[in-house]
């Protein structure tokens, strides 16, 4: 096992040099100079060179990268080319909210979308079972930001129950940070609430129509407590680690979400930060989140590893 | 059987073209497959004569802005007094290019890649297939992104960006399928009798994935789709004032308390022709599960 964690960590350094080297490559692809995008036209070259030296853009680009790259290694992600202010610590500000974000959809997904699932495997090909299904497929077809309007013309503008956009800090004030983070963690839930619902509903078909369940219910157990009991205990791996393999989807999920309304997370950092030619912003923000979802993928399959007696390494 | 193989007569499978009609008929069958049908003639139609409502779509006039849907202005008019339903009209013609330009864009190269990577292995296998890993480690949208914060916004590179995301996808699927098929015994008995490489991965290979190949494709395509109007929602897809329904949505958030319709009605359209591909996509995989070609193959 302890091999088999190693040599996955091991892996998993190629493919972060890949997408340093694609971010950076990409990222430095901008027609036009930078100096130009921060100082604004009126500047002279003299200062425009003195910015350049300033922020190293007067290196080769091998050597940019080779010391954006020593940088990482030492934790530090660079610097704004606007404000100056260290990308790390832009970044350590915002971070918190995007994972309260993903952690309460991700919660709200769970708890909707597996019981929602079970019904449906329950009453496999009869009325429920259709109707959850359709949801389901609405669900996964339905653009974040399209169902985010919706809420917010519903709940915000028409019912008026809920914020359309702001923020509170939790520590500041748990019952309005719970008010505005509701619209954004349903927007952001619905595809993995859709994906627990159809995984659910499979493997727990799947696993119904294996020969212990008949044996149970040849024996005499009731109905309910061979669903909930017998059949979920198997039936909810498969499901757990197809949630965690979520986190991707439900990053692309929040960037979008975030800008919607407003909640000042990893996604309106990096759409701001496009918006304002902010390269480094991008550039480690990005990287940070590629990193997250690689570290939550890895985390799953080992966890499934460790869980599963049967998968040995 | 008898084993006197010449290159002619190497028996390949009868593959894709054979089993073409009964997965037809199964399709013309199911209602999914009928209405997605249905919503993807009808988009590509109306894109097709958007040219002829672009006056209607283009004319501003203040003294009729925002309105709601009505006998004039079916579906309302937008904050410059535009007719909602012409622009929507002009808009589909960015959705069908996003499906058919950047899709098919990712379609060809992610298929040539794949065929590569899974039939050569080696070293440019384990390349290659870095290469996607790294590629397929970004959450899609914030790839997207990346792409256009280095190439700037506008449709062209938003097409760009997302046959970037489409492609490694494409490839990773297609290098599977080779990857089982090549270790066949018609892939290796074709490989003795000397067919060259390329007429093995395109006329050999490739007829046989084209049916997985398909149901993916429909899938990427709705997933394309949503990013193209998650890119022109934020302002970095088509910029205005070329209408899409991504920004048109993206629009009317401003006018939500009152006139709704200008978000709701472009949004629902891009809903319509996300769930047309994706059902489109499960009813093409029950149809080909029910046609295997192998099981003909082995006769």
């Amino acid at each position: 096992m302890l091999t088999y964690v190693i040599r996955r960590c091991l892996h998993l350094i190629p493919v972060l040099l890949v997408v340093s080297l694609a971010l950076f490559v990409l990222l430095r692809l901008l027609p036009g100079d930078p100096s130009t995008a921060i100082l604004g036209p009126e500047a002279t070259e003299a200062q425009r060179a003195t910015l350049r030296g300033d922020l190293g853009l007067d290196q080769p680009l091998w050597q940019q990268y080779v010391d954006w790259i020593a940088g990482l290694v030492r934790g530090d992600l660079g610097q704004s080319w606007l404000t100056r202010e260290p990308v790390g610590a832009a970044i350590a500000d915002r971070l918190p909210v995007t994972v309260e974000l993903g952690v309460t959809s991700l919660l709200l997904a769970t708890v909707i979308g597996i019981p929602a699932g079970i019904l449906a495997a329950v009453r496999a090909r009869r009325r429920t079972d259709s109707a959850v299904t359709g949801i389901a497929m609405l669900l996964l077809s339905v653009p974040h930001f399209y169902l985010a309007t919706l809420l917010v013309l519903l709940f915000a503008v028409t019912l008026r129950w809920l914020p359309a956009s702001g923020f509170v800090a939790f520590t500041e004030d748990p019952a309005g940070n719970l008010r505005f983070l509701i619209l954004p963690a349903v927007t952001v839930g619905s595809t993995i609430v859709a994906v627990a619902m159809r995984q659910t509903r499979a493997s727990l078909l799947a696993t119904l129509g294996e020969d212990y369940i008949r044996t149970a219910e040849a024996g005499g157990l009731a109905r309910r407590r061979i669903v909930l009991v017998h059949a979920m205990r198997n039936a909810l791996a498969p499901v757990t680690t197809v949630i965690a393999l979520q986190v991707g989807a439900l990053m692309s999920a929040t960037v979008i979400t975030e800008t919607i309304f407003t909640l000042p997370g990893m996604g309106t950092l990096i759409v701001n930060a496009i918006f304002s030619r902010d390269m480094p912003i991008v550039q480690g923000a990005v990287l940070v989140v590629v990193a997250f979802v690689l570290a939550v993928n890895l985390l799953t399959d080992l966890i499934y590893a460790w869980l599963d007696p049967r998968i040995t390494y | 059987m008898t084993l006197d193989l010449t290159p002619a007569e190497t028996p390949v499978p009868a593959a894709a073209g054979t089993p073409g009609r009964p997965v037809l008929r199964a399709l013309l069958r199911d209602r999914r497959a009928l209405f997605s049908g249905l919503v993807l003639v009808a988009t590509i139609v109306v894109a097709a004569v958007s040219p002829l409502l672009h006056a209607a779509a283009t004319a501003v006039a203040p003294d009729r802005r925002l309105r709601g849907p009505g006998a004039d202005h079916l579906l309302g008019t937008d904050e410059l007094g535009r007719d909602v339903l012409a622009r929507m009209v002009q808009g589909a013609w960015v959705t069908v290019q996003t499906a058919a330009v950047a899709v098919g864009l990712a379609l060809v190269i992610g298929t040539l890649i794949g065929l590569l990577a899974g039939y050569a292995g080696g070293w440019a296998d384990s390349l290659l297939m870095r290469v996607i890993d790294g590629l397929l480690a970004f959450p899609l949208l914030v790839l997207a992104l990346a792409v256009v914060a280095a190439l700037g916004p506008g449709l062209r590179n938003a097409l760009i960006a997302i046959a970037v995301i489409v492609t490694p996808r494409i490839a990773r699927v297609v290098r599977g399928e080779v990857l089982s098929l090549r270790t066949r015994e018609w892939v290796a008995a074709a490989r003795i009798v000397g067919v060259p490489r390329r007429t093995i991965l395109l006329r050999h290979l490739l007829p046989h994935l084209a049916g997985s190949l398909l149901v993916f494709t429909a899938l990427q395509a709705s997933t394309a789709i949503m990013a193209e109007a998650a890119l022109s929602f934020l302002g970095l897809g088509v910029q205005p004032p070329q209408p899409s329904w991504g920004a048109m949505v993206s629009a009317g958030t401003e006018h939500l308390d009152t006139t709704w319709a200008l978000s709701v009605f472009p949004g629902l359209a891009i809903l319509l022709v996300i769930v047309a591909f994706n059902l489109l996509a499960d009813a093409l995989r029950d149809a080909l599960d029910a046609h295997r070609p192998q099981l003909r193959a082995t006769a």
